[in-house]
């Protein structure tokens, strides 16, 4: 209760000065009247009256004293004066504010996204224990796979150091009336996949066990977005049927939210199908499906792990079949456990962090240039503050009033910066989806802030302490005039705040220069392809109607023939997989004659399933032997056309066309023919411009098996647009309820798969760029000021006979010294530090020499412009004027 | 009348005493005490205004603004149940006091 009334005299401390006020003049009134009554004239009895008070003002000053917030407000009177203090320095003021809130503003906003993307806990319960289970294939280059239903049924019957696993799975199918389909994503999971997550439901129920079974699983669980965007988060939404797949299903209840930070454009859930065959315990390998697991708590992850591997091993050693523990021995496969997050986040990771070090950097950098300000403007300050301290103002308030100002003028920049870092994002959120798949806009939110406010706060305390301190050490004396205290001091500690400048530009352009070359070797690789007119769209084909091969085959031609009718295509092909995609399906193989030696890695391909038509319409030339021919089909005589680097590596000199392969780690059985290689054609960089060195594309057929979906290739020189609308209407006509999803052209597939690598050196560009701006003016302000406080010595040099030449190079020899200096400390420290981009370049090495050079030479060019203005100046320094002007 | 130094606690319970019998403003609290003590005691106006507005800040006094007899605007301070409270403890602590004090003083040493 007592500090209620008194927080209320912070706000009201105006009214109740006056209250005072009046109530001590009425008392004054009446004792005057009560005088006047006893006799008294008017004016003694006034008179007596004050002097029966007392000290009228040092009563008051002392009841506002008790009234408590005293030191608040001096604090606020003492900002006051800051500003004021500021504003009188206006060019100081805002060259400090726009070079912090450009360096906090990129802070702000890397931080944002690597808070959505890599920082952000999963919305489940206790996420540290639930961990992602995959196999890796150690020997075929480390590539992971997924897991299957037989080591999870395994798993959750032995693996007591598991509180309890769940399988999921992408599961897209179209939704909604025949007329209109629409293409959603969903995920089918197991029953227990949300008691896992520690998840309850929003509305109605999860799954149940017995719903797992194939033909009971027509039971949907909707997300909240879509239940909320769809159904209007209409609660009498439970029960009622939605048609799937062309088949009807059940809602049985709606998701909690979260799964859209990290699927946005997840739709529903579904049971998880388990069919028998997979139930089997041989079919352990057939690794499709995602497998999550929770570990028991306090059990690491490394135990865990090291249980399952201990199941893996007593599979290999007891029921493995030969057959399988080659399979296994050939591809090295292990298991391994790691936790969803890092799973889920690790490509973006890396960059992400990269650029988060470049902007950090660039902060120091502003924060050296501020701070190399502050200590200039100190130094002018200093009779002004002698005098004050003269006065009566000790350290304390020396260091308050540095403070205040510090508070004002980082804590606006900071406010700026956080603008700016809306604004970025903004732009940021535009790109991104090329970049991470399914995660939503990126904000600035609180948690961000929360990171933010300890970094302001340590920068405020360390620009108020900088200047402090310098003055205490140097010490304030009345009377100093403030160009005879330029001491040696001050300059060497100026001096070698721009030589670090000066470093940390080095090493942020560095960093750049291997990114841009990377990028421009990239961008130099040979597609083998042309992407440039060719359109593509994917359907797919529900299984239930389609599941007969003839079926299949017969719908497949019609579409292709369709799709080639219309007007101004050249050719059109269909295609199992995308056009172009990060990865393809990775195949061990065999080739007849040759043994794979033990201990050799296991030969991987990529599994491309084509048209015919596949090759011209992409644009990739036969080298040898025939393209595919319509006849060409599994049971007869299976036939494949394999690429140049399949030939370079597996047949050197020899003709590859006429050799014979087979899929898998063995022989084929009795009575099944090996494949024949029937066509070999150039390299197609199908996996991106980075995959050139990747595995080597072989081409099946298409028409060997049912396929569930395929992509529809067209090449034609009409726009873009026009020929995916023509694409719909065909499909319409040959079957309503058939979408046509993930439209677009190669070519530009082809941009969004270089995203993150052209955000990443744009990002560092940029940055890079920034630093070397801030030191140039740092190195640029601590010469310009030098010469000033120097203008003496100067004059005297020019009087004695020093050419304006001879000046010009002491100045510059000045600039250059420093340069030189801080690029020898930045290209240690770029050697140290680059080796973390190992991963991200291509074609060069981290001490690639062109970059370093090209770099080396910019940082010097810039460095000499910047020596070069303050160094006209010395020269025109007019010895006269100079003697005359102390 | 000699100046005699009143304790912060003293004014306070005197204060409280007055003002048991009814609203009345700073001035008029300090007429009444100067009376009830038969003219031994004037109150520094001081020390009387800061003992007001402290023991209006514990919560013992409420205060609002009225018309006096003279319609002049004052300050009416009145007792809170708290205040009433506060009086009595203090009050009997005194009497407590006095009593040992005098028993000490009639005792010879």
């Amino acid at each position: 209760m007592k500090l209620l009334p008194s927080f209320g005299a912070l706000f009201r401390r105006a009214k109740l000065d006056r209250d005072m006020t009046e109530e001590m003049r009425t008392h004054l009134e009446m004792e005057t009247a009560q005088n006047v009554a006893r006799g008294m004239t008017p004016d003694n009895a006034r008179h007596a009256a004050r002097r029966q008070f007392g000290h009228l003002d040092g009563i008051q000053e002392t009841a506002r004293d008790e009234r408590g917030w005293v030191w608040l407000e001096l604090r606020w009177k003492e900002l006051q004066f800051a500003l004021r203090s500021l504003r009188r320095a206006p060019g100081f003021s805002l060259a400090v504010l726009i070079t912090l809130a450009l360096c906090i503003g990129p802070n702000a906003a890397i931080l944002s996204v690597l808070y959505a993307l890599i920082l952000k806990p999963l919305p489940v319960r206790d996420p540290d224990q639930l961990v992602l289970i995959t196999n890796i294939a150690e020997k075929g280059g480390g590539t992971r796979a997924q897991s299957s239903v037989a080591q999870f049924l395994d798993f959750k019957a032995r693996a007591d150091r598991f509180e309890g696993f769940a399988l999921y799975n992408g599961f897209n199918s179209t939704i909604g009336e025949e007329s209109t389909p629409v293409r959603s994503a969903g995920l089918q999971v197991t029953s227990d996949f949300f008691a896992l997550l520690g998840l309850q439901p929003r509305l109605g129920r999860f799954f149940s066990p017995d719903e797992q079974a194939e033909g009971r699983d027509h039971e949907i669980v909707l997300t909240s977005a879509t239940w909320e965007k769809r159904f209007n988060s209409d609660p009498g939404v439970i029960g009622r049927e939605l048609r799937m797949g062309g088949e009807p299903y059940t809602i049985v209840g709606v998701a909690p939210r979260g799964f859209e930070d990290f699927f946005t454009n997840l739709e529903f859930f579904k049971p998880y199908p388990v069919s028998p065959n997979e139930t089997n315990p041989l079919a352990r390998y057939w690794l499709r499906t995602a497998l999550l697991g929770r570990l028991k708590p306090g059990v690491t992850i490394a135990a865990g792990c090291a249980q399952l591997e201990v199941l893996e091993r007593a599979f290999h050693d007891g029921p493995a079949t030969p057959q399988i523990r080659s399979f296994l021995d050939a591809g090295g496969y292990r298991i391994s456990a790691g936790r969803v997050r890092d799973e889920l986040s690790s490509p973006v990771e890396t960059p992400l962090l990269l650029l988060q070090g470049g902007a950090a950097f660039v902060l120091l950098l502003g924060c050296v240039n501020v701070a190399s300000l502050l200590l200039a403007r100190a130094n002018a300050k200093r009779p002004e503050l002698a005098v004050r301290q003269a006065l009566g103002a000790g350290r304390a308030t020396l260091l308050r009033q540095m403070l205040a100002e510090s508070f004002l003028l980082v804590g606006t920049a900071a406010t700026m910066g956080i603008g700016l870092a809306f604004g970025a994002l903004r732009i940021i959120n535009h790109y991104l989806p090329a970049i991470a798949r399914n995660v939503p806009p990126v904000t600035l939110n609180a948690r961000v802030i929360g990171l933010l406010v300890p970094v302001v706060a340590a920068i405020i305390l360390a620009m108020g302490f900088v200047p402090f301190l310098w003055l205490w050490r140097s010490g304030l004396r009345v009377g100093e005039t403030p160009t005879a205290s330029a001491s040696r001091r001050s300059r060497t500690l100026l001096g070698s705040l721009v030589v670090g400048q000066v470093a940390i530009a080095l090493v942020l352009l560095v960093g750049a220069g291997l990114l841009i070359h990377s990028f421009a070797r990239v961008m130099a690789v040979d597609p083998g392809f042309d992407a440039a007119r060719v359109v593509g769209g994917r359907i797919a084909l529900p299984l239930t109607r389609y599941k007969d091969l003839k079926d299949n085959v017969a719908v497949q031609q019609r579409i292709l023939a369709g799709m080639k009718a219309i007007p101004g295509i050249e050719t059109a092909c269909l295609v199992g997989d995308y056009a172009i995609s990060p990865s393809f399906r990775l195949v061990p193989f065999l080739v007849r004659g040759s043994d794979t030696a033990a201990g050799k890695a296991q030969p991987m391909i990529f599994l491309n399933v084509v048209s015919p038509e596949f090759f011209p319409t992409m644009g990739i030339r036969l080298l040898d032997g025939r393209p595919f021919r319509d006849d060409d089909l599994a049971t007869k005589d299976p036939v494949v056309i394999v690429d140049q680097t399949f030939a370079e590596r597996y047949f050197p000199g020899r003709s590859v066309v006429g050799q014979e392969i087979v899929g898998g780690t063995t022989p084929p059985p009795a009575g099944k023919p090996w494949v024949r290689i029937v066509g070999l054609v150039a390299r197609a960089n199908l996996a991106g411009l980075e995959g050139r060195d990747g595995p080597p594309f072989v081409y099946v057929p298409i028409n060997q098996t049912p396929m569930a979906g395929f992509s529809v290739l067209l090449r034609t020189s009409r726009p873009e647009t026009d020929v995916i609308g023509a694409m719909r209407s065909q499909l319409r006509s040959i079957d309503p309820t058939l979408p046509l999803y993930s439209t677009g052209s190669v070519a530009r597939g082809l941009d969004d798969m270089l995203a993150t690598r052209r955000a990443l050196t744009s990002l560092l560009g940029l940055f890079a760029g920034l630093a070397l701006v801030l030191a140039a003016v740092g190195l640029y302000g601590v010469l310009n000021y030098d010469v000033s406080q120097r203008t003496r010595e100067i004059g005297i040099r020019g009087a004695i006979g020093a050419t304006r030449a001879q000046i010009v190079s002491l100045v510059l020899g000045q600039g250059m010294r420093k340069t030189a200096l801080g690029l020898v400390a930045g290209l240690v420290g770029a050697v140290f530090l680059t080796r973390f981009l190992r991963k991200l370049l291509f074609e060069i090495t981290p001490a690639d020499p062109p970059a370093y050079l090209v770099v080396t030479g910019l940082l010097l060019l810039v460095a000499l412009l910047a020596s070069w203005l303050p160094a006209r100046r010395a020269a025109k320094v007019d010895p006269v004027i100079a003697l005359r002007a102390e | 009348m000699a100046k005699i130094d009143l304790l912060q606690g003293n004014l306070e319970m005197m204060i409280l005493r007055v003002l048991s019998g009814g609203p009345q403003h700073g001035w008029g609290v300090a007429q009444r005490i100067h009376l009830l003590s038969t003219e031994a005691l004037k109150i520094e106006e001081g020390s009387l205004y800061l003992a007001l507005y402290r023991m209006q800040r514990k919560g013992w006094l409420r205060a609002e603004w009225a018309q006096t007899e003279n319609h002049r605007r004052a300050k009416y301070y009145e007792l809170t149940k708290t205040g009433q409270k506060r009086l009595e403890e203090q009050h009997g602590a005194w009497e407590r006091l006095c009593a040992a004090i005098a028993t000490v003083m009639r005792v010879e040493p």
